[in-house]
């Protein structure tokens, strides 16, 4: 187990891995998860995410441990978005496993890894990929975007989605809040630390009345009847009815406190 | 001179080119967009230190790194500021320069710069930590060499998407603006890279639908007016006569310069709350 008390089986066969970030802000230290997700289906294995390259040895020795178990092939990445906090393994991956396969918004990935630019496999929303078993993987709507390349992407049968840099938010790691799920840290104010993680890393969200987009996540999750939310910086949350309102009204306050 | 460097100040500043085909592969450029552009680095220097903005793609390694040896010598103190520090065009060659040239100190807005970097081989070099990171926060003054009269002022981007820097250079009057001002685009991969000509035109119309089909979706209904007056500050703070971003042909001439100021700025006052509605834009949608 890693200092940052990962991984962590949130549900059947769904890891969560990675370690956390510091932030200084207002001369207190937050944490944040810079996560990946190890899905586990009967004949692959996918990971979302591939986490910051500081992360890297870490993140690769607890998928190593976990699928040496399964016996399940690591086949396919998902990445949300090129990012380094997200998209920064990549190289590292491709050099260890060059059949891996890429999937996600390809954009700039032939520039950025030329060696590699066959194992992009381009998704549009809707597209799937077939994990085994009943597991599935498929792209989502972005709707909370850090690149015009964002995209979403959610599993069934469980309805996790994975929102990238939506539900983003820090965590107090002095409360002991490192690898708990989001309903377990019952001393985090979900709305402030939202709020400071849209209004530091998310710029445009201080001036876009966030009420427009938050009115279409709810929809979004609606539609795909998503049970489950697996967040790159946030803790991964299990009661959505619990949690959610809070995380958006954080996402909405930078616009209110800025543009006044 | 090598291919594709251009000396926009007499061994004082260059711009080091590649330049590529708009396919709708690039995130940089709306996804229907056609012709070709340069993705551009920047090299600042004096004879006693240098600064190298950006390194461009791995795709591109080999011909920048050939570019750079042709302006730069290799012994000169070089510090290395990735305008776009999330970004594989600002960041993808920083070890391989730091490999090839004399590089003493990055700059970024996080500490332990290798971090955000070094991504691209099997195994990381943790050597590379014993360069130091100088951190950027606000503005940030910097001397180019030492003990000279030569300073250039990093500044956070007054409309960015993610963590952008924006540097002048006080020397050259060079706004060097990353992901801003980025629409010089050429029909033929043979025109000049660099406008002069204080008469070229470029509509409203275009600039605005090429923000909205890039990193600026969000912008349509915001409320512009902070971003507006940051920008107006920059503008009045500076003697600009160059604007270099990080891709794009440049614009040279100080009315060239104030006129693409002005667009943005009508542009950003079209589409603010009071005149434009705000509305949920879907992935890829285009405007």
């Amino acid at each position: 187990m890693s200092k940052s008390k990962l991984p962590r089986e949130i549900l059947k066969n769904v890891y969560w891995l990675g370690d956390c970030l510091e932030q200084r802000y207002q001369g207190k230290i937050y944490h944040s998860y810079n996560s990946s997700y190890l899905v586990i289906g009967e004949e692959a294995a996918l990971l979302v995410e591939t986490g910051h390259p500081k992360d890297f040895n870490e993140l690769h020795d607890q998928i190593v441990g976990i699928l040496e178990n399964k016996k399940v092939p690591l086949k396919y990445i998902f990445i949300t978005h090129q990012e380094t906090p997200h998209a920064g393994g990549v190289g590292r991956f491709l050099n260890i496993y060059p059949d891996i396969e890429i999937h996600g918004d390809v954009n700039d990935y032939h520039m950025a890894f030329p060696n590699y630019s066959a194992n992009f496999k381009a998704m549009e929303v809707g597209d799937s990929i077939d994990l085994g078993g009943g597991m599935n993987f498929i792209a989502a709507e972005p709707v909370v975007r850090d690149m015009r390349t964002s995209l979403w992407g959610y599993i069934t049968p469980y309805n996790l989605l994975f929102p990238g840099d939506g539900f983003a938010y820090s965590h107090y790691h002095w409360d002991g809040h490192c690898g708990m799920i989001a309903e377990e840290a019952d001393t985090l104010d979900l709305f402030d630390v939202s709020a400071v993680f849209a209004e530091l890393a998310l710029f445009w969200t201080n001036f876009v009345d966030m009420e427009i987009y938050t009115k279409k996540l709810k929809e979004l999750v609606d539609e795909l009847d998503i049970k489950y939310i697996a967040p790159t910086h946030g803790l991964p949350i299990l009661d959505i009815d619990k949690t959610m309102p809070k995380v958006i009204e954080g996402l909405q306050a930078p616009y209110h406190k800025l543009a006044g | 001179m090598e291919d594709n460097i251009i000396e926009l100040s007499p061994n004082k500043a260059f711009s080091i080119q590649n330049i590529v085909k708009l396919d709708g592969r690039l995130s940089a450029y709306p996804q229907n967009e056609k012709g070709f552009v340069p993705l551009n680095c920047y090299l600042i220097k004096e004879d006693s230190g240098a600064f190298l903005f950006d390194t461009g793609y791995l795709f591109h390694q080999e011909k920048i790194l050939h570019q750079l040896k042709s302006i730069l010598d290799p012994d000169t103190p070089l510090s290395i500021i990735p305008l776009r520090i999330n970004e594989f065009m600002s960041v993808g060659n920083v070890k391989a320069i730091t490999y090839n040239f004399n590089v003493v100190a990055f700059y970024s807005p996080h500490p332990e710069g290798p971090d955000w970097f070094d991504f691209t081989d099997k195994e990381r070099d943790w050597s590379l930590k014993e360069i130091p990171t100088n951190i950027l926060r606000g503005t940030v003054d910097c001397m180019v060499g030492d003990n000279t009269d030569r300073n250039i002022q990093v500044i956070s981007a007054p409309l960015r998407l993610i963590n952008t820097s924006w540097i002048y250079d006080e020397k050259t009057k060079i706004l060097f603006s990353s992901d801003m001002f980025n629409y010089g685009i050429a029909e033929k991969s043979t025109e000049d890279w660099i406008i002069t000509n204080p008469e070229e035109e470029f509509s409203i119309s275009y600039i605005k639908s090429f923000l909205l089909n890039t990193r600026y979706w969000w912008l349509e209904g915001a409320k512009t007016r902070l971003l507006r007056d940051n920008i107006k500050k920059v503008y009045d703070s500076y003697d600009i006569e160059t604007l270099a971003p990080g891709y794009g042909k440049i614009f040279k001439g100080k009315k060239l310069v104030q006129k693409q100021f002005e667009l943005l700025d009508n542009i950003l006052d079209e589409l603010d709350i009071s005149k434009t509605k705000a509305h949920y834009v879907a992935r890829n949608q285009m405007r």
